[in-house]
């Protein structure tokens, strides 16, 4: 009853006019960074975190998130329609719905897709209302020690439940870590690896980190191809009605998927893509007609976007609650709300309650208003797809680079995020996941405040981290997850054994 | 070679050595509390250790495996992009922010991606517009300003 009334006062503060304005704001610019390729969410979010200084915390939260969660509704539309996703939890939405936009029905796979994500976004967000609670109330009897280790299972379950491979997540985590090192101590002020240079005496900002790896690499390796001007097939409003037949044969799916997204969303690294191959995978499953995946099958769509939308309002709940990002674009808003002047972590839902119900409010009017955008207003944003992509390209490098500097009106900042672009780039390159990354670069003052302050605490003795029943239920999770993929290898060995056994 | 996993492990082992480095003069441990060089030092192990681990497993794999470069159009336009943006920070304090990004889109647009000069012109100034409406007029955001003015 309590949490009703406090949603309530959440939707009278995402009611008003400039916080419906933000989050519609947000909600469009995260379609249509959905929609363009070489730009995903955490890019979009940082690159747009400067647009919002000087507008309320609440109300510049309320328009970050939208782009994060609009972005999933967006990507659906490339998939479909050029069987491009335009962001990577929708590749599985591109496997089935582009078969069924040849087929002649783009409009009821679009259609399916808005639906779910509607319907598993609502379900999610209320999840989000009731456990975001329970969970910063248990979480008030965190301390360093298990803050520490928190943060350290946010950086393992990125690298172990990843869809790549483990070392070389944990390398990558590694050196975000390395990149969060160089600046000034926290403790004692003294200069860290910054090797005489005064403009790292303030440490690498994490902005132009996450612009560069996601925003200017994203796009570098995109202009590897010369693009020819694509072919999208066209929808109209008519096609846009699905059938109650249809709606009924996949009501389970979104059921399904929606559930699935919300665990995987719950873990800390995992994140919407795998949510949706998770989700395609068990739909596969309990289909009746699983030979129709691949080829056109709309409970295919269903499941894989109701995961995606249910997993990225579900990576909220860590974020705000423990102040532990679950993906990359959490771990970009996360950096905002630092930016903004909030402390995320179980004192944000005492402290400043206004804001986290009035986000979550405003997540449920940006659901709606993004179902408006993308069953009436579909084919207007298709249109947008005929827009060559080489006239964008310029324009997303030279905004990130002004971007870049309006964040520390540096143009050494500038420099820094092309130095990280061509990171990115070779990250890409050479199959390096570039989440942990930036996970590791926001994790890490954390993690090294909350380290020096448990050694303070026990006088040097690691033993505080199994004396406390919370921290040492967390030290075996994390090692746990960093024997969970030697176990997972050892599996499929073993059954690779068997294999050959039977051939 | 298994390029793909080598290089990165390589790299990395310079970074963890350079991290140990960089850090050796600084206290591991002070009186009471860990000292600055005590969180590097653990990394630059880590970094270390997981980078052996790659390289033997790489070796254990054997085979090859390379990073899939692009063909030689192909990179030529990601070394001209990267050099162009890398040209835009000593250029923009002297020509100013906006006018800098006009003319690196003209350029990238008709130098690099072959597209007309009416669209190209176009794009390129549309879009100074609006980075000067959004953070030069409504963020007052101090862009460094040229002879033109932005």
């Amino acid at each position: 009853m309590e949490t009703l009334g406090l949603l309530g006062h959440g939707f009278a503060m995402a009611l008003t006019p400039a916080n419906l304005l933000a989050t519609f704001i947000g909600c469009l610019l995260g379609q249509m960074i959905g929609i363009l390729p070489g730009i995903g969410p955490a890019a979009g979010i940082a690159l747009l975190l400067p647009i919002t200084f000087g507008v309320p915390a609440t109300t510049a939260l309320m328009m970050l998130s939208g782009i994060m969660y609009g972005a999933m509704y967006g990507g659906t539309l490339t998939s479909v329609l050029i069987n491009v996703p335009g962001e990577a939890a929708s590749v599985m939405t591109a496997v089935d719905g582009h078969q069924l936009a040849k087929q002649g029905r783009a409009g009821a796979a679009l259609s399916i897709a808005a639906i779910g994500s509607f319907m598993a976004g609502v379900g999610a967000v209320a999840l989000l209302a009731f456990l975001c609670q329970v969970l910063g109330g248990f979480a008030l009897n965190f301390n360093a020690p298990e803050f520490f280790l928190l943060a350290t299972l946010g950086l393992t379950t990125t690298a172990s439940l990843g869809s790549g491979s483990t070392s070389k997540a944990l390398l990558m985590a590694i050196f975000g870590l390395m990149v969060a090192l160089v600046g000034t101590d926290p403790m004692t002020g003294l200069p860290r690896l910054t090797f005489g240079e005064m403009e790292l005496m303030d440490g690498i900002d994490f902005i132009p980190v996450a612009v560069g790896i996601f925003g200017i690499g994203e796009v570098l390796a995109s202009l590897e191809a010369s693009r020819t001007d694509v072919s999208v097939i066209k929808t109209r409003l008519q096609d846009l009605w699905i059938t109650w037949q249809d709606f009924a044969a996949c009501r389970m799916a979104i059921l399904r998927g929606g559930v699935v997204g919300f665990l995987v969303g719950l873990m800390p690294g995992v994140g919407p893509v795998v949510a949706s191959m998770l989700a395609y995978a068990v739909e596969q499953r309990a289909s009746k007609h699983p030979e129709r995946f691949g080829k056109g099958a709309l409970d295919a769509v269903a499941a894989a976007e109701s995961a995606n939308n249910s997993a990225v309002q579900a990576a909220m709940i860590p974020m705000l609650a423990l102040g532990i990002p679950a993906s990359a674009a959490t771990a970009v808003l996360l950096a905002a709300l630092v930016l903004l002047g909030i402390r995320p972590g179980p004192m944000l839902m005492t402290q400043q309650s206004d804001l986290v119900w009035g986000l979550i409010a405003s997540m449920f009017i940006g659901n709606f208003m993004l179902v408006v955008m993308n069953l009436p207003m579909a084919p207007l944003f298709a249109a947008s797809l005929r827009f060559p992509y080489d006239f964008l390209a310029p324009g997303i490098l030279v905004v990130s680079l002004v971007g870049a500097f309006a964040t520390t009106l540096s143009l050494f900042n500038v420099g820094i995020t092309i130095f990280f672009g061509l990171v990115g780039y070779l990250m890409m390159k050479f199959n390096l996941p570039r989440a942990p990354v930036v996970l590791a670069i926001v994790l890490a003052p954390l993690m090294e405040s909350s380290l020096r302050q448990s050694l303070m605490l026990s006088l040097g003795s690691p033993m505080i981290f199994l004396q406390r029943p919370i921290s040492a239920v967390l030290l075996v999770l994390v090692l746990g997850s960093l024997a969970m993929p030697i176990f997972r290898r050892n599996k499929v060995a073993a059954k690779g054994d068997d294999l050959d056994g039977t051939v | 070679m298994r390029t793909l996993d080598v290089a990165p492990a390589v790299v990395m082992l310079g970074l963890s050595a350079l991290v140990y480095a960089g850090t050796r003069d600084l206290a591991y441990w002070s009186e009471f509390t860990p000292g600055p060089a005590f969180l590097p030092t653990w990394v630059a192990g880590a970094g270390v250790l997981v980078s052996v681990v790659i390289l033997v497993q790489a070796f254990h794999k054997g085979g090859s495996a390379r990073p899939e470069w692009p063909d030689k159009a192909g990179g030529v336009r990601v070394l001209l992009t990267t050099l162009g943006l890398i040209l835009c920070v000593p250029l923009a304090p002297h020509l100013g922010f906006v006018a800098t990004t006009v003319v690196y889109m003209v350029g990238m647009m008709l130098g690099i991606l072959r597209r007309k000069l009416v669209p190209s012109l176009l794009t390129a100034t549309v879009t100074g517009g609006m980075i000067y409406t959004v953070f030069v007029w409504w963020l007052r955001v101090a862009l460094p300003i040229g002879p033109l003015g932005f």
